[in-house]
């Protein structure tokens, strides 16, 4: 076996030395004699090397302290059959683990923690957040967001505009915020609220619904989003699963983007339910027919199929549909008896542009 | 392995050369791009992997290849033979500011672990290969790596590196304790550990980051006294703003330099 022998008298970088192993210790071929017969009681056996696959033994010789690095794999097996390897660890070699391990915890697993953590919780954490932004900065942010919405709107005046706006004003009686109704020329059958009180309607939905309790149902809820701040929660949520998938993801900003675009497409099912409750209570307070709200959603769910709208940014359930019948099956029978809007509703859908009445 | 005997003279002092004369079919294997120039009679033969003949077939060469690509070495290494009757000479040039060092590989066992990127040139005979760091605080906190490159053979190599370098030969047990990054070479029976620098106020404003590289001898070991990334940090930090530099020089290990500072010693590897 061949092994690198270092000691008084040899070559600084070590003598190259040939040793065989027996059960008394080691004997060497060359003949130097200070080297002796080292036996294991003497010899101290260490993991050694620049990468710890080698092993050191050290002994003292007539001449001083000698030391045989042997690197052989088959040479470092029959040496730890024959002799004892003592474990020495070097002082402070404890902190040394603990502050390394420490950093590795602190560069790998800490910021994986965060983004689990963030992606687990980012409802909560986006509502906490927004919570610190007051009214009049969200009304700045809508005004903002709705003056790039406001261009693509094909705006539609007279009895419709009117009409929703009247409903409007009166379900958001003494709110903090500054509401603005719109009509749009849409086919589809949409509504939609943005921060800050900027509530739009489809002319799609306006076709659709069958009396001006129905439209309320859909204002009540759409002003539920507002007041409750779903879309500034929604916007919080996107800005921070974004800010977190791209860190995560690092150079492929494109694809969190993208996947950060795709979840902000809906509010959450919390949020609705949520809207759902809060804006039928609204219709009670404001003095209209909560059951009209039911009625139009389940016509909505009828029409999923053919016309993708409000629904599909609305899950749809028949559980969402349920929990409402059983909100208004809690309420008062005279909250549920109130009389219907005072609109002729057939005139006012006249009014309405006819190419988007296709359906 | 038949190793070739090289004649060698290192010229230069701070960006040095190595000019290396072949005799008649002696051969020297060089980095690719080292070469800085050659007389009439050598001839230049660039080869897949290294310059160990002795890789057998297609797939050890693919091997040897890939394991100098994983070095950060070029796949090719090129052959510089001496096919003329006379003696004739053939010169590599530093990449960098730094110092050139002949290791006889026939007085250190036979085998020496570098540095990545450290290698310049060999006696033909000498083969490059990688050796991995197993201990894994070594490799993330040691300055060196995971990855080391390892010279075997019994002939000449030339290594290069940053600065000044220095050669030390430790006797059994005794202990060197060295910046990280700083070392270049090792004998494999050498130990080499890393250890905390000892208390949260020197860890942090130090300056030396809060690991030493420890060398616990037998072995020789080679160190240099600047690595090229310092080095190239310094150059970066004093550039200006406008040219895409770090703008004002910001002091070495500063906390102001940021958290890579701090954890690092300095912003290199």
């Amino acid at each position: 076996m061949n092994g690198l022998l270092f000691g008084p008298g040899l070559a600084e970088n070590g003598m190259p030395a040939q040793f065989e192993v027996n059960s008394d210790g080691l004997r060497f071929a060359t003949s130097s004699l200070e080297v002796g017969h080292p036996s294991w009681r003497d010899i101290r056996i260490q993991k050694s090397g620049w990468d710890g696959s080698q092993l050191r033994l050290e002994w003292h010789g007539s001449a001083g302290a000698y030391a045989l690095v042997v690197a052989e794999a088959a040479a470092v097996k029959s040496i730890l059959a024959a002799g004892k390897l003592s474990i020495s660890r070097a002082p402070g070699a404890a902190q040394t683990r603990a502050w390394a391990s420490g950093i590795v915890v602190f560069t790998f697993v800490v910021p994986l923690l965060v983004i689990a953590a963030i992606l687990w919780q980012h409802e909560t954490i986006a509502g906490w957040l927004v919570g610190f932004i007051s009214v009049e900065q969200e009304q700045k942010l809508g005004a903002h967001l709705f003056e790039g919405q406001k261009a693509k709107l094909k705006k539609i005046d007279g009895a419709p505009a009117t009409m929703v706006r009247d409903i409007g004003a009166r379900l958001t009686k003494g709110s903090a915020y500054r509401y603005e109704f719109y009509v749009s020329d849409d086919k589809t059958v949409n509504a939609y609220a943005m921060p800050g009180g900027y509530i739009v309607m489809h002319s799609g939905l306006l076709q659709l619904a069958a009396s001006a309790d129905e439209v309320a149902g859909v204002l009540a809820h759409e002003v539920a989003h507002v007041e409750k701040r779903h879309s500034l929660t929604a916007i919080a949520r996107q800005l921070g699963l974004t800010a977190v998938l791209s860190l995560a993801f690092g150079d492929l900003g494109s694809i969190a983007s993208a996947a950060g675009d795709l979840l902000s497409l809906k509010f959450s099912r919390d949020h609705e339910r949520e809207a759902d409750s809060v804006g039928l209570n609204r219709l009670v307070v404001a003095g209209m027919q909560p059951t009209a709200m039911a009625t139009f959603f389940r016509k909505m769910a009828a029409q999923d199929k053919i016309n993708l709208g409000f629904l599909s940014t609305h899950p749809s359930s028949e559980e969402r549909f349920s929990a409402i019948d059983g909100a208004i099956g809690a309420l008062p029978a005279a909250a549920r008896g109130v009389p219907a809007l005072d609109y002729d509703y057939a005139a006012i859908k006249a009014e309405l542009p006819q190419d988007g009445a296709t359906r | 392995m038949a190793m070739d005997v090289v004649d060698y003279k290192v010229y230069g002092s701070e960006m040095q050369f190595v000019e290396i004369e072949l005799d008649p079919t002696e051969a020297a294997v060089g980095e690719a791009g080292s070469m800085f120039y050659m007389e009439d009679g050598i001839k230049m033969e660039t080869i897949f992997g290294d310059g160990s003949a002795q890789q057998s077939g297609f797939f050890g060469k693919v091997l040897g290849a890939g394991k100098r690509l994983l070095t950060g070495e070029s796949l090719f290494t090129t052959m510089y033979t001496n096919n003329g009757s006379v003696k004739r000479k053939v010169a590599f040039g530093a990449p960098y500011p730094g110092k050139i060092i002949p290791v006889d590989l026939s007085k250190i066992g036979g085998t020496y672990i570098c540095q990545k990127d450290a290698f310049l040139c060999a006696a033909k005979g000498v083969s490059l290969g990688i050796a991995f760091q197993k201990k894994l605080g070594v490799g993330f906190f040691g300055g060196e790596g995971f990855i080391m490159q390892k010279l075997d053979g019994d002939g000449m190599a030339f290594l290069h590196a940053g600065g000044t370098m220095h050669q030390r030969n430790l006797a059994p047990g005794e202990v060197l304790r060295v910046d990280t990054g700083c070392l270049v070479g090792l004998q494999p029976s050498v130990d080499y550990d890393i250890e905390f620098v000892g208390g949260i106020k020197t860890a942090l404003f130090g300056g030396e980051g809060l690991f030493f590289a420890t060398l616990r001898g037998p072995g020789a070991v080679m160190l240099q006294s600047l690595p090229f990334s310092r080095l190239a940090s310094r150059i970066f930090a004093a550039a200006p703003r406008s040219m895409g530099g770090g703008g004002g020089g910001r002091e070495e290990g500063s906390v102001l330099g940021g958290l890579g500072s701090i954890i690092g010693g300095r912003n290199d590897d």
